[in-house]
């Protein structure tokens, strides 16, 4: 017997254009028409080919690989260089930075003791749920031990 | 999600053999339990395969540590002879050893979590914690590429690289693709099935529908063909139909940690990870902190505090169950213990040791005659005096015996109707009322009639006790009573004849006297073989340790009924030796049926497997047909075996489909112990596993039994 995996049913995927999905294109083209509007003010007609190569740029950027969008990846790349620069390297350049940035530094040496400790120990019963009795007919006149949360106050002693 | 609340319970699942189970109707049962369990998954989890190289060097090392140190010359050539099938066997393959493990983020009990997990996978589960990816610190290293090797020396730690699959293929997964051809790739790696989510019913169904709203909303609005759409669209129906059929959705993620001694290798092996994966899944190399952070997946955290992008994929319970396909991979397990054999299709030896436990424990074998027993007999009890040093006794009827004995020149002790005698008054028990019993069993296997359930039996069995009682008590101490001067059955005869203190009660023992006499005495069948003292020499003879001994009763003209007095009497005089000490020894029984059909003495081995057991003394019962374990106080035998080894059954598959004790059994189990061919055989160890091997002998045990 065999089973056959299915697509995401959990996400929408519609067809795009050129095998680039709708929601890229739709980010690709806002950013492209948003750099336009901007830099028109600075450098006139020179804009639409800004727009052209941040349309481009946030494709490229938006693109998957390995399941996370290329910017996220490049990211995650950065932040390891910058860790590992701020833990083996704190007085370079990169390593300042990576300080500044409150890099994780515990990731870079892992110890194996820490990570992989066993969980805690079984929790222990609560022994207020059970009643007690000394012998078996004890349990048809509910007389039996009954653990209490905390001592039970006005006792006297005397 | 996990909540932090929420403890994790850890269980180790020992895998099982997919060979077992590999016809179209096995795995589909297996399938179907596997989804069951998983529909009711309490909350996260996550299944573990570890798969590390392994070797035969610990019991290479072991056999030859044995041979150093033993005085006999014997044992030690027989050990350098296993030490070189094992030297064999490691140059010709690369083993591998697997262990799996499931964590479970749930209130719930960690007793009632394993029994769960007992019935769904069928094998045995222990809460224990998991074992370490690794082993001391490592370092995260980004030259040549992306991994994390070990801090300081070493020491032979390996690197890592961790893969974390996000996209799964339209691909069709089965028990044997994708996930166990990566176990077969035989390099040493970790597997994590991350199941963070299982949705609620209504929630998944709620989901889905959306989503397929959605694409409907999308479609009407398209102009020309969207196929992807409408694939969709399909895939999530056949998943609101799997989830109506009962079906979980559960949220996967699967990762892989790849080991390798350089970075070269590493490379290498997370290359051929991928492309092995790529038709059914893709796998993308971690970098960075999300390494570091991914081998969280290998511990028990929470999938929520590992914080690295989610890739998980949508699956039901169906599709999910064969993603535990790596619990089917039984590998190398220890190699503690003796060889048992050979796994059939896998082809890795299986080592069991039966004497961790303080007491014995006893084994039922059964076979067609042909298929290999009494070869594997001899081979099983050969490792065990080379290996562990426990010396064995061996009776059978055939004259099987003799290879064994020319093997390693041992005493043969052959019963013959015409040259032993064996006087039923040997003692043989501590006490006087045993002793009595014993007798008295004996000669109710002789008179071919029990001795109680009417009154004349009762007195008969009252007088023939008295007379056994006078003739014991003249020596004083019954332990004083060497066979030399044990009484015979003659003298018994004449002081039964003598008793009774009323006349017909006189009549009954002079009755009976006369009809022992008629048996044992004079010209009777059975009086050359009973009336006389024991010519062989059971006794320790001031011995701390017997050596290994084999008894044959072929040279008793196939009398049945003296065949069982051989067995009961040498069984009786090896069961007073293990009192004596604690020290290990094999009794194996070949052909057991011939004592078992005697009440008497069927009553005599039910004690003495009892006895045996507490003494540390293994008994191995031995004959044709399950059948005859099983019927009547037969049974008690059987259950007192906690290890079966079952040759081909073809004629008796029926006590396998009916009984009660093999309904841990499945069909294609059943099919296999059907139509085992020669040296094959199915080992069935309570508790621990079942197993389907084949006698892969080494070379000397062919020489040696070969003839058998």
């Amino acid at each position: 017997m065999a089973a056959d995996i299915k697509s995401h049913v959990l996400r929408r995927d519609e067809k795009g254009f050129a095998g680039i999905p709708f929601k890229r294109l739709l980010l690709g083209g806002v950013s492209g028409g948003m750099t336009l509007i901007i830099a028109r003010f600075a450098v006139g007609n020179l804009a639409f080919l800004l727009a052209a190569l941040t349309c481009i740029l946030a494709l490229m950027l938006t693109g998957s690989r390995g399941g996370l969008p290329l910017w996220q990846r490049l990211l995650y790349r950065l932040r390891g260089t910058l860790t590992l620069a701020a833990a083996r390297k704190p007085k370079s350049l990169s390593g300042r930075l990576g300080n500044t940035l409150d890099m994780p530094t515990g990731l870079v040496v892992l110890d194996a003791e820490a990570v992989f400790a066993p969980p805690e120990g079984e929790v222990e019963a609560d022994m207020t749920e059970w009643v007690t009795f000394a012998r078996a007919d004890e349990a048809d006149h509910d007389s039996g031990l009954v653990f209490v949360e905390q001592a039970l106050e006005g006792v006297s002693h005397g | 999600m996990a909540d932090k609340s929420v403890p994790v319970r850890t269980f180790l699942i020992e895998p099982f053999d997919i060979m077992l189970h590999a016809t179209e109707e096995g795995v589909q049962a297996l399938q179907a339990r596997f989804a069951t369990w998983l529909r009711t998954l309490p909350g996260p989890a996550r299944f573990f395969c570890w798969q590390t190289p392994a070797s035969l060097d610990a019991k290479i090392a072991q056999v030859s540590r044995a041979a150093r140190e033993t005085d006999d010359e014997r044992r030690a050539a027989l050990l350098m002879e296993y030490r070189r099938h094992y030297e064999l066997l490691q140059a010709e393959a690369d083993y591998q050893r697997t262990l799996c493990g499931m964590a479970l983020w749930t209130d719930e009990t960690p007793r009632a979590l394993a029994g769960g997990l007992i019935s769904a996978f069928d094998t045995p589960v222990v809460e224990a914690p998991l074992p370490p990816l690794f082993e001391g610190r490592y370092e995260l290293r980004e030259s040549p590429f992306w991994h994390l090797a070990p801090v300081g020396r070493p020491g032979g730690r390996p690197l890592l690289a961790v893969l974390t699959g996000y996209e799964f293929l339209p691909a069709s997964w089965n028990f044997f693709r994708p996930l166990a051809s990566v176990l077969r790739l035989n390099i040493p790696l970790a597997l994590v099935v991350d199941i963070p989510k299982t949705f609620e019913r209504n929630a998944a169904v709620d989901a889905v529908e959306n989503i397929i709203a959605a694409y409907q909303v999308h479609l009407s609005g398209v102009r020309g063909e969207d196929s992807r759409s409408v694939t969709r669209i399909n895939d999530c129906r056949r998943t609101l139909q799997e989830i109506n059929a009962g079906d979980a959705l559960h949220q996967v993620q699967i990762s892989i940690a790849v080991f390798a001694p350089d970075p070269k290798t590493l490379k290498r092996r997370v290359h051929e990870v991928i492309n092995e994966t790529r038709p059914w899944f893709l796998l993308r190399q971690e970098v960075g902190e999300l390494l570091s952070r991914s081998v969280q997946f290998f511990s028990h955290t929470p999938t929520r505090l590992i914080t690295i992008p989610p890739t998980t994929w949508p699956v039901t319970s169906r599709e999910l169950a064969l993603m535990l396909a790596p619990l089917g991979y039984r590998k190398l397990s220890t190699t503690d213990g003796v060889l048992r054999g050979e796994a059939v299709g896998a082809a890795y030896p299986v080592f069991h040791n039966s004497w961790r436990d303080k007491r014995a424990t006893h084994e039922v074998w059964v076979g067609t005659t042909g298929f290999g027993k009494t070869f594997l007999l001899n081979g099983y009890l050969s490792r065990e005096y080379a290996e562990a040093g426990i010396p064995f006794d061996l009776l059978e009827p055939m004259g099987h015996g003799r290879h064994i004995v020319e093997a390693f020149n041992l005493p043969w002790y052959v019963l013959s109707a015409r040259h032993t005698c064996l006087n039923p008054q040997d003692v043989m028990f501590p006490t006087l009322i045993e002793q009595k019993s014993h007798t008295i069993r004996i000669y109710e296997t002789v008179l071919g009639r029990q001795l109680s359930s009417g009154q004349r039996e009762n007195l008969e069995r009252g007088l023939l006790g008295e007379a056994l009682e006078i003739l014991y008590a003249g020596f004083g101490d019954l332990q004083a009573v060497t066979p030399d001067i044990a009484p015979l059955c003659e003298t018994v005869c004449d002081v039964l004849a003598g008793l009774g203190d009323k006349p017909h009660i006189q009549q009954v023992a002079r009755d009976l006297a006369d009809e022992i006499a008629g048996l044992c005495t004079g010209s009777g069948p059975w009086a050359k073989f009973l009336n006389g003292h024991t010519t062989v020499d059971f006794g320790r003879s001031g011995r701390q340790q017997i050596g290994p001994r084999v008894f044959s009763f072929h040279e008793l003209e196939g009398d049945p009924v003296m065949t069982a007095l051989a067995y009961a009497q040498v069984l009786s005089a090896i069961r007073r030796d293990s009192l004596y000490d604690e020290q290990p020894r094999i009794i194996a029984v070949d052909e057991v049926y011939r004592l078992m059909r005697h009440p008497s003495l069927l009553d005599f081995l039910i004690e003495a497997a009892k006895t045996f057991r507490t003494r540390r003394k293994k008994l191995v019962v031995i004959d044709q047909q399950m059948s005859i374990f099983l019927d009547g106080k037969a049974r008690l035998v059987f259950e007192n075996c906690p290890i079966r080894v079952i040759f081909s059954q073809r004629q008796g598959m029926n006590v396998f489909r009916e009984d009660a004790a093999f309904q841990h059994l499945n069909k294609h189990h059943l099919d296999i112990i059907a139509s085992l061919p020669r040296f094959q055989y199915v080992l069935d160890i309570q508790d621990e596993g079942i197993f389907w091997l084949v006698n892969r002998a080494p070379l000397s045990e062919i020489a040696r039994f070969g003839t058998t």
